[in-house]
């Protein structure tokens, strides 16, 4: 940056420019990693994330490894979280199931947020008849309780796992496509936004380079604390036995396979994947509400 | 009332219309989409005689053009006629008249505990920032929110069923040997209470509890965050320092410009919570038993008995629609600052 200062001025001025957003990522750097609870929420996230992808060398058993001799043993010398009905690894199948609840979660996020907001974008940027027929088919949508049209499409879609996604993620899209839409019509209306179009700018140029950069943060809020709650939403399908089938080590499977042992007193089988989906899904929310704060400056001093 | 005040109410009142018939036809499509024939899905059992098959579908004109079946599919909805339960042999529509009380009376209750448990725990929460308080319970809302509800139902039957011996037997609305009141409403703490059968109220109550608590939960770890938020920073301004300057006792500050204030927008986060307990409860009375339509609902999914499945998800639906387009308009009522647009 030094040299440039004795350049002449345009380049000063655009050396300027370009350090300015590395500038404001390290003040906004620097406020999250001050905010202990989101700091957390990342160690939480990053923990799963390490265990998902190193599950074959910390899985001390294989997920599927059925042994009828060792069935229901307490957490103990027998394996830390004990074993299930069917003599598996508990401990074993919660490290090959993060990769399942994170994956499900990261595909139908992903698959809703990359569908869903360009819906939205195009709606508040053209208005008019299309954004008026976008937004009654979301309106539509979103008369349902999440849980209940997510039970429903899986149920008629059938079991599996890539339908389970489908339908969370035809789910999530709706709440996408409405909060693009709003930030599009807020910022459509800015003066720059109308001084580039007077300037002639096409709409794809305005989109890109005026809208888009103004809509990603809401999105990425959203993004992360929808990631939370559809890890739940997964759970609850595969609970009911929609989504991942046994004997996949997913972690609402697991509760589901476990809650009949309950009355036998083998507490151990459901209560350690429900601890999992709480940690993953209060690392995501954690990590939600830091990013949160510190984009949003009107709430950071909260 | 002013008229962009009555604008704002007709305006969402013939919403409501619009997204009801929306959401018939996201059913008709989700019934088209299940595999098989359409007219076994309504008919149930029945559909082993091919001229009765035939003849349901005349009469839900399936040999028809897909428009006009979506117009019978609507006809056939309004006259409450939302096919056969194959498990149940029954109409669908008679069987949700049957489990709708139950869900209510558990929405309701668990409504009251949202309240009675949130608003103390937010506002003590917003009053005492930083404290072991504050604390305590920012940690334990941000866990409520977290946690599977049907997980923490299995959790909580173990320990206070099996292990202590506390709770009530998980089997549904009433222990395995009452008699339920004489049906007048449905709801067992109304009928219950007009028979005059004080006992059978109070285990009625006490088989609400544990769900009713489960299912509140999320609602107040919701209702926590938002209104801890809104009286933290209402504290911080001018016109409280101005209220306190003035001499006023701390209780009328607290009261009178504090807690008001900070209310204002939780009352749209209860209103949702209000509707969404209605149909946010299908796994938590999946796992207490309760004959509601939630299970009714998942039992169905079981069963691949797909015209309960689509009749109760259409049910639900517009219940939520319902209940939340009757929450802003009142909200709208309370709140003189809303914009209606």
């Amino acid at each position: 940056m030094r040299s440039s200062t004795r350049a002449s001025a345009i380049p000063k001025a655009a050396a300027d420019s370009a350090s300015r957003p590395t500038g404001t990522l390290s003040l906004l750097v620097r406020r999250f990693l001050r905010n202990r609870l989101s700091l957390a929420g990342l160690m939480i996230l990053a923990v799963w994330i390490a265990v998902a992808l190193l599950a074959p060398v910390l899985a001390p058993h294989d997920p599927s490894d059925v042994n009828l001799e060792v069935r229901l043993l307490p957490p103990g010398p027998g394996g830390w979280l004990g074993t299930d009905y069917y003599g598996r690894d508990i401990a074993s199948r919660i490290f090959y199931g993060a990769r399942y609840d994170l994956l499900i979660s990261l595909f139908a996020v992903g698959v809703a947020l990359l569908s869903g907001a360009p819906i939205g974008v195009i709606a508040g940027y053209r208005g008019g008849r299309v954004d008026n027929l976008i937004m009654r088919v979301i309106d539509v949508i979103m008369a349902f309780p999440a849980l209940v049209l997510a039970m429903a499409l899986a149920s008629v879609l059938g079991p599996g796992l890539e339908k389970a996604i489908l339908a969370l993620a035809i789910v999530g899209m709706a709440g996408y496509a409405r909060l693009a839409r709003a930030s599009t019509l807020s910022t459509r209306e800015e003066v720059y936004v109308e001084a580039a179009r007077a300037l002639g700018a096409a709409d794809a140029s305005v989109l890109w380079r005026h809208i888009l950069p103004n809509i990603i943060s809401p999105l990425v809020i959203r993004g992360t604390l929808g990631m939370g709650f559809t890890v739940l939403l997964a759970a609850s399908l595969s609970f009911i036995g929609l989504g991942a089938q046994p004997p996949t080590p997913e972690w609402g499977a697991m509760i589901n396979e476990g809650h009949n042992q309950l009355i036998t007193g083998s507490w151990w089988v459901s209560t350690f994947p429900g601890l999992a989906i709480m940690s993953l899904v209060l690392g995501f929310n954690l990590l939600g509400d830091g990013i949160r704060d510190v984009i949003d400056p009107r709430l950071h001093t909260v | 009332m002013n008229s962009a005040f009555s604008t704002f109410i007709v305006r969402r009142l013939l919403a409501l219309p619009v997204i009801l018939i929306g959401i018939t036809f996201v059913t008709f499509l989700l019934l088209h989409l299940v595999p098989g024939d359409p007219a076994r899905l309504i008919l149930g059992e029945a559909a082993q005689d091919p001229q009765v098959v035939a003849a349901v579908r005349h009469e839900w004109g399936l040999d028809r053009p897909l428009h006009i079946q979506y117009l019978q599919y609507v006809a056939h909805l309004v006259r409450g006629d939302l096919g056969l339960s194959i498990r149940s042999r029954r109409p669908v529509s008679g069987d949700l008249a049957r489990y709708l009380p139950a869900t209510v009376e558990l929405g309701a209750v668990s409504f009251a505990l949202t309240l009675l448990l949130g608003i103390p725990l937010g506002v003590l929460s917003g009053a005492r920032e930083r404290t072991l308080t504050d604390h305590t319970s920012r940690v334990a809302s941000l866990l409520f929110l977290s946690m599977p509800s049907f997980w923490f139902g299995l959790i909580l039957i173990y320990v206070g069923y099996y292990v202590l011996g506390v709770l009530p037997t998980p089997t549904g609305r009433l222990g395995v040997m009452d008699v339920p009141p004489p049906a007048f409403t449905g709801l067992y703490l109304v009928d219950s209470a007009v028979a005059g059968q004080w006992g059978l109220f109070l285990r009625s109550l006490w088989h609400l509890l544990s769900p009713a608590f489960v299912l509140a939960l999320a609602s107040v770890g919701l209702v926590v965050r938002m209104l801890r938020a809104s009286m933290v920073e209402i504290l911080r301004q001018d016109y409280i320092r101005t209220a306190q300057a003035k001499g006023l006792p701390p209780r009328a500050v607290f009261y009178g410009h504090a807690l008001r204030n900070a209310l204002i927008p939780t009352v749209t986060v209860l209103g949702i919570q209000f509707a969404s307990l209605f149909g946010g409860n299908v796994l938590v009375e999946t796992v207490f038993a309760w004959p509601g339509v939630g299970l009714y609902f998942v039992e169905s999914i079981q069963w691949l008995d797909y015209a309960p499945v689509l009749g109760a998800t259409a049910l639900i639906a517009a219940a939520f629609v319902t209940v939340n387009l009757l929450v802003d308009v009142s909200y709208a009522l309370l709140d003189p600052r809303i914009r209606y647009t």
